[in-house]
């Protein structure tokens, strides 16, 4: 299918899923409606915008973030108006830091000379965290700043991903990638401690992952993992709460009074939904907490149906393989490792809350990217997204002068044949 | 470098790839294995929700009698007749999400979470009030009167299905509460036995007694080669060593020193000890424990298929010594002992069979008198696949779902569980249980013109004499017009053979007067 006509069938699910919104009471709710075009003028906008920036832009990965985060404010506008258009404005704001992202991704080198101070605010953040940060949901993961909340280990993960791929593309040997190994373990070492398992689980397999793809030393790989195995198993036998989780991850019904709660509201919203669902606004979504951040998922399914979560799990792997396709086209180390950390974040941060919510796996509280409530969360999505479609840019463009270099050769060839 | 750069990012994709499709495929297997569980849930907030919305439909047996429905107020109400509504309230359920029975285990249908969105649109719009499906049982509520009334005070449980389809044809549990009045139950301001809410069939948890002879007959068939053709030597008490529990076969004791604590189950074992007075001389009691026949009736030299028509305790603790702790373990296991169901039409709570320790322990457990336990449907369902060749069927509730313009929406067919036994051993156990009723311990189930066979139990669950033993008789009909299999379980009643053999013979000659 082209782009264009995906695009074409985006911009139809979010008129019919807000006209349905805006009928779904007495009355005829317009505010509905005008969210619905506002969403799909930025999309069109946006589209147009990024393709006359570049025509190497992918257009699918862009078009597929955009409809997750339209599935997301979907059901926010279902759940609540108000959120909905609070999503909109960090929409925007997001819109915004992709296009900043894609346009410092046109000289990466910018991001290299950054590293000192990428490792040192990250680390700063994270113990002013440590400090002042405000618990939610268990987890002690936010810091308000002038009442703007925000949460620093969205933006940490980023910062890892260009910090690695810096270390590991300029340095040869483990006496020069060590930096970057200690910065990832501090990272981690502070989330653990600030409860905040999600985020610490993320980093530290996407720098392994990293590593492995540098490297291709499967030996230090594997004791990376033995080593981050062992912390696991550390953290289970120290703190109660990682306890708790596991123990609430084997039988969420044993505690439901208490702990369980969640776990179990989330799996009989889903088992509610069935293969239909119970239709946009006519489920109980409210009775899940967190049903507007981390249990999103389970609050489509209820509503869109299973056949539709596994379609939006579709999409996170049609994204993550154009990703992986734009870390195979880079024609350079850097821009390589930079684009499959970007996706490694994104595949492992949406297999961890999704696994979660479905009880794969114990729960370990994390947004999932682009549909989730939440300032930041968003916005570093769609860095993210920005910093994939720089690459996807610079892949293109170097692909031409490759291509107007080799064609000058021939050209040169050809005049010497003739001379 | 960089070429094996792009071999390990293909590896990771590939690895990626994979966990996506497990993410896929364990949210389809999760929702279709556990997702009724789930969504039956009293937790549920959404069916409470519904029933603000839906007017709940009706629930009738197989037949259309009617059991439930709504009243054009909006009230639930049940049968009309109130020995019926007590007969069937476990089945049935409540509208208070107390129990679970059909109104919450259907209550996707009868609260409409099945209809289309299409269909709730156009009722919507048409400005009909919502109406759920009508669920029809695969019970008979006259069967299920009949067996209500035969049981009389007891407590215990009934239960009589179709073993070549698995239909549950009755079912009834006691005590039991009357539906109709749940609002008052739980405001305590009408008063109920503290379990009458627990469905004893599926939820009743018993010692098995000697019904579970059939196990250790299975596991003699399976690991003792030639046991058929054997002679058993059922002259006396077995003894064992009372603080090991190890077996002494040269020793023989006069079991009329013992009092009934001898034969009382393992957990009255240690209660026994206690009430030793230590200023007593050591008498046999004192330094052994016993296994012995029901009443001291010894049966001299017997042949395995009759120490199994006659329930011979002490040829089946031999036999349980001589299989040994692992292999009864095996055999219990794969008959589905232990197993945790996820059936779609009933809550069905897993039986247990734990390992004993001690050669005394592993003796009691192959008559059924250790820590091993039984629901009465699983015993049923274990006759039922012996009289069905092997094969267990999946227990069903669910006759047919009709919509509100009596479209008959779904009509569930026979599921096999898994088989359990070879035709072979079925053949072998079927004989056993013919050789039961027709001659031994459960002549009382005998059905006139037909061939019944089964198996009876006593299952003692006190030391103390004034406390009468459970009842039981698991039996089927050897007959391809009327495949039925029955248990019976009444407690505090007396024997199997006595008590429940007669009930199972009543009630399996009524099933087949009423054609089934």
């Amino acid at each position: 299918m082209s782009a264009m006509g995906l695009l074409g069938i985006v911009m139809l699910f979010e008129l019919s899923a807000f006209a349905l919104l805006a009928f779904r009471s007495e009355g005829f709710d317009p505010l509905a409606l005008l969210f619905a075009l506002i969403l799909i003028a930025v999309l069109f906008l946006q589209y147009v915008c990024m393709l006359w920036i570049s025509k190497y832009a992918d257009r699918f990965i862009l078009v597929i973030a955009n409809l997750l985060a339209a599935i997301g404010m979907i059901v926010q506008y279902r759940l609540s108006p108000d959120t909905a258009f609070k999503q909109l404005i960090l929409y925007g704001a997001g819109l915004l830091a992709m296009f900043v992202c894609v346009a410092i991704m046109h000289k990466p080198a910018l991001f290299q000379k950054l590293n000192w101070v990428m490792i040192l605010g990250s680390l700063g953040l994270l113990c002013v965290l440590m400090a002042v940060g405000k618990e939610h949901g268990g987890a002690k993961n936010w810091i308000t700043i002038a009442r703007v909340s925000f949460q620093p280990s969205e933006f940490v993960k980023l910062a890892l991903v260009f910090v690695s791929a810096n270390y590991l593309t300029t340095r040869r040997s483990w006496r020069g990638y060590w930096p970057s190994a200690v910065f990832a373990i501090a990272c981690c070492g502070l989330l653990v401690a600030e409860r905040d398992l999600g985020a610490a689980l993320l980093i530290a397999l996407t720098y392994l992952i990293l590593f492995y793809i540098a490297t291709g030393n499967v030996r230090t790989t594997l004791i990376g993992m033995g080593a981050g195995c062992m912390g696991a198993a550390a953290s289970y036998v120290t703190f109660d709460y990682v306890r708790a989780r596991v123990a609430i991850w084997k039988n969420p019904w044993a505690t439901y009074e208490t702990s369980g709660y969640q776990i179990a509201q989330g799996l009989m919203a889903i088992a509610s939904g069935g293969a239909w669902g119970l239709g946009l606004t006519l489920g109980s979504p409210k009775a899940i907490p967190a049903y507007n951040t981390d249990y999103i998922f389970a609050v489509i399914c209820e509503e869109f149906g299973i056949i539709f979560g596994i379609a939006v799990i579709a999409l996170y792997l049609v994204f993550i393989i154009r990703g992986a396709l734009l870390a195979l086209n880079a024609r350079d180390r850097y821009l390589m490792l930079i684009a499959f950390g970007c996706t490694s974040l994104i595949t492992l941060q949406s297999f961890i809350i999704i696994g979660g919510v479905i009880k794969l796996i114990p729960l370990t509280g994390i947004t999932m990217p682009f549909v989730s409530y939440g300032g930041s969360s968003l916005i570093a999505s769609m860095m993210l997204l920005g910093i994939l479609e720089g690459v996807a840019m610079r892949n293109g463009e170097m692909l031409e002068d490759a291509m107007d270099a080799a064609m000058e050769e021939c050209r040169k060839e050809e005049r010497a044949h003739a001379g | 470098m960089r070429d094996n750069s792009k071999k390990h990012i293909k590896a990771m994709l590939a690895l990626f790839c994979a966990m996506f499709v497990i993410l896929c495929v364990y949210l389809v297997y999760t929702v279709h294995a556990y997702g009724t569980r789930w969504f039956t849930s009293p937790y549920n907030v959404r069916v409470q929700a519904q029933k603000s919305s839906v007017q709940a439909g009706r629930i009738a047996d197989r037949n259309g009698a009617l059991l439930a429905y709504t009243r054009a107020d909006g009230e639930r109400t049940y049968a009309a007749n109130k020995a019926r509504r007590r007969a069937l309230s476990h089945v049935v359920g409540d509208s208070y999400g107390q129990t679970i029975g059909a109104e919450s285990m259907f209550a996707r249908y009868l609260l409409g979470f099945d209809q289309s969105v299409a269909d709730q649109f156009v009722e919507t719009i048409g400005g009909q009030q919502r109406v759920g499906s009508s669920v029809m049982l695969t019970v008979d509520a006259k069967l299920c009167d009949y067996a209500y009334d035969l049981m009389d005070d007891y407590w215990g449980a009934v239960v009589l299905l179709n073993y070549k389809t698995g239909e549950v044809l009755a079912s009834v549990s006691q005590p039991t509460f009357d539906p109709n009045y749940m609002a008052d139950y739980i405001s305590g301001s009408r008063a109920l036995a503290a379990s009458a809410m627990v469905n004893r069939v599926t939820m009743g948890k018993y010692a098995p007694g000697s019904t579970f002879k059939t196990v250790t007959l299975i596991a003699a068939l399976r690991y003792l080669p030639g046991v058929t053709e054997r002679e058993f030597d059922c002259d006396g008490a077995l003894v064992f060593d009372k603080s090991s529990g190890k077996y002494l076969p040269d020793i023989s004791v006069d079991d009329s020193d013992f009092t009934s604590e001898g034969t009382a189950t393992a957990y009255d074992r240690g209660r026994e000890g206690a009430q030793d007075e230590p200023a007593q001389p050591e008498t046999a009691q004192d330094i052994y424990s016993i296994v012995r026949d029901y009443h001291s009736e010894y049966h001299g030299a017997i042949s395995l298929m009759q120490a199994y028509a006659k329930s011979c305790n002490t040829t089946f603790a031999r036999l349980a010594l001589e299989i040994g702790p692992k292999r009864m373990q095996q055999t219990a296991k794969s008959l589905g002992i232990g197993d945790a169901f996820l059936f779609d039409d009933l809550l069905l709570y897993s039986s247990s069979y734990i390992k004993p320790a001690s050669q005394f322990d592993l003796a009691w457990s192959g008559v059924g008198q250790y820590k091993d336990l039984m629901t009465p449907l699983q015993m049923c369902m274990l006759t039922a696949a012996v009289a069905n060749d092997g094969v267990m069927m999946q227990p069903r509730m669910l006759y047919q779902v009709v919509t509100r313009d009596n479209f008959v929406r779904m009509k569930q067919s026979a599921k096999a569980y898994k088989t359990i036994l070879s035709a072979a051993e079925a053949q072998v156990l079927q004989q056993a249980m013919l050789g039961v009723v027709k001659s031994g311990t459960g002549t009382k189930a005998q059905v006139k013109g037909y061939a019944v066979g089964g198996k009876t139990g006593t299952a003692e669950i006190s030391a103390n004499k004034q406390v009468n033993s459970h009842a039981w008789f698991t039996g089927f009909v050897q007959d391809d017009e009327h495949p039925l299999a029955i248990c019976v379980i009444l407690e505090q009643a007396g024997s199997g053979s006595s008590k429940a053999a007669p009930l199972a013979g009543k009630l399996l000659k009524r099933a087949i007067e009423l054609g089934y």
